[in-house]
């Protein structure tokens, strides 16, 4: 897969049917524009020469094999990537686009039907798509995302809409996230179970954090970074491979000296490592103070609490999901 | 019973329609039972493949490739298709098929991989790219690539349309591409181990016919 080759950022919202990827791609794209930013708001499939010819496929209208569907999935996207008019021009014209759904759903949805071998053949079917900037993963249990289907339809469901494929399919998602993760890819879950509107202050807070802040470490700088401080790369993978936390990184930024005079181990400065998922606080910073001292945890819109506090106020005030912040000192 | 996939390769389609009817028909003189299908297929994907080939619709190259995949999965795995014509024990005889794709979308797309890359990244190498994303498309039994001359193609065309063709030149200039390409892409699939038989196309058609028969009969025909 191929790096954005443009000023524009893509981002991707991906989920379950019923999850609310589409509810919240217009409310993402309003907020962006109000903040000044060019925004394109698209989604899969497409209307265009090959997406057409999905659309009759769901609604059951006529019949394609396993292979074929996702074949015919890929030929969409990579219209809609390089069409004239398609996302990699207007990226590269500097317009930010946010898409519903993208390679996530293939590898969640048309795997279901491909033989474990026959998925480097989707992967290979890939290789011309654009990596997005960031990708959220609104994460809902099933029922849930069945009882918003049925309220917003009245007539059918589609292929995939039964309790059963789409509990197959969130296992999928979740299996690969874990895998396109491990590669460097920027996939955040969030907890679409919430309100609208809470998930949406989310992905907001998090957009803000990742594209309109200037301080944020370019992904050379982060690359430095981790090669800088080996232990806590190893920490962050071990806490991603032991699945002790859903863990996700939002972004590294850094502290100036006036924000952080005396930084832990008595260092000036330093860096702020920003974490979201459904991760229980309270355990990371168990872990992480376990492993490696110069920590010290800050609640997102709490300002101060040290690690010495921490576990006093965790439990009352950092909800089971949540987001926060880490940071430590300069020198390691 | 297993039946025989033979495909028709080469850049006069004329040639292939007429060569691949008359094996069809000898095999079932022959007893068997054998189908004539062709790439693009008369298939959803087929349609929208004729409009792209025909101008009228416009589509980039990695786009283009991945429909000519999908119409083959289609053509191969559908109800009735490929796959389980073979399963029955028919010999299926096609027009086009893998090696039409690595001859004519070679050029094409690293002409779009040069433009948005640099440099182009190894994985999308145009035919290493083409190679991959067909992998689940078997190769032949049998591959018969007849080498039609630019002139024969040109002579055609020419009783066709009339004795004046405005873009004679043009024309000319397209075959030899196109010749060239299967070529090469001939070149890469020995290379990759898939075999492509080679017929003079400047024969008598009686002649061509005995040695595409000849080549069938080498196969192992199963009656």
């Amino acid at each position: 897969m191929q790096p954005n080759p443009g000023p524009g950022k893509l981002i991707v919202m991906e989920g379950l049917d019923g999850a609310g990827t589409s509810t919240q791609s217009p409310r993402l794209a309003q907020w962006l524009r109000d903040q000044g930013v060019r925004v394109y708001v698209t989604n899969e499939p497409t209307p265009g020469a090959a997406g057409m010819l999905i659309r009759p496929y769901l609604t059951q209208r006529f019949t394609l094999d396993g292979k074929s569907l996702a074949a015919l999935f890929s030929a969409d996207r990579l219209d809609h990537l390089y069409a004239a008019d398609g996302i990699v021009a207007r990226l590269q014209a500097g317009e930010w686009v946010i898409m519903d759904r993208y390679y996530l759903s293939s590898f969640a949805y048309q795997a279901l039907s491909l033989a474990p071998e026959e998925l480097r053949w989707l992967w290979h079917l890939h290789e011309p798509c654009l990596i997005p900037d960031a990708t959220f993963f609104l994460d809902a249990p099933v029922n849930i995302c069945l009882d918003r289907i049925a309220a917003g339809r009245a007539f059918h469901f589609e292929m995939f809409e039964k309790a059963d494929v789409l509990e197959m399919v969130r296992n999928q998602y979740l299996d690969i996230i874990r895998r396109f993760r491990s590669v460097g890819q920027n996939i955040q879950t969030l907890d679409g179970t919430q309100t609208i509107k809470k998930v949406q202050e989310s992905i907001r807070q998090r957009v803000e954090l990742m594209f309109l802040e200037n301080t944020r470490l370019s992904w050379e700088e982060q690359q430095q970074l981790w090669r800088n401080w080996p232990n806590l790369k190893k920490l962050v993978d071990r806490i991603e491979a032991d699945s002790l936390v859903d863990l996700t990184l939002v972004t590294v930024k850094k502290i100036p000296e006036s924000e952080n005079p005396r930084g832990p181990g008595g260092s000036r400065g330093g860096y702020q490592l920003e974490f979201g998922g459904s991760a229980d606080l309270h355990h990371i910073a168990a872990f992480f103070t376990d492993h490696y001292r110069a920590f010290r945890l800050r609640p997102l819109g709490s300002a101060g609490a040290t690690l010495d506090h921490l576990n006093e106020i965790c439990p009352r005030v950092i909800p089971r999901r949540s987001s926060a912040q880490l940071s430590f000192g300069g020198d390691g | 019973m297993a039946g025989r996939f033979i495909v028709f390769e080469g850049i006069d389609t004329e040639v292939l329609i007429d060569q691949a009817g008359e094996l069809s028909a000898w095999l079932r003189s022959e007893g068997l039972v054998s189908t004539v299908t062709r790439e693009p297929t008369d298939g959803p994907f087929g349609a929208q493949l004729r409009l792209i080939l025909s101008g009228r619709l416009k589509v980039d190259a990695f786009t283009k490739a991945a429909l000519f995949m999908t119409d083959r999965m289609d053509h191969l795995n559908r109800q009735g298709g490929v796959h389980a014509d073979l399963n029955n024990g028919v010999y299926v005889v096609c027009i086009r098929y893998l090696l039409s794709t690595y001859a004519y979308q070679n050029l094409e797309l690293r002409e779009a991989a040069e433009r948005l890359f640099q440099p182009v990244p190894k994985a999308l190498e145009p035919l290493e790219w083409l190679r991959n994303i067909n992998q689940l498309c078997p190769w032949p039994d049998l591959v018969i690539f007849i080498d039609s001359t630019i002139e024969s193609c040109l002579q055609r065309v020419r009783e066709r349309e009339g004795a004046e063709v405005a873009s004679q030149k043009t024309l000319q200039m397209r075959y030899e591409q196109d010749r060239a390409a299967y070529h090469t892409a001939i070149e890469h699939c020995h290379a990759w181990g898939h075999k492509v038989l080679i017929i003079d196309g400047n024969q008598p058609t009686a002649t061509i016919q005995r040695l595409c028969r000849q080549a069938v009969i080498e196969l192992g025909v199963e009656k």
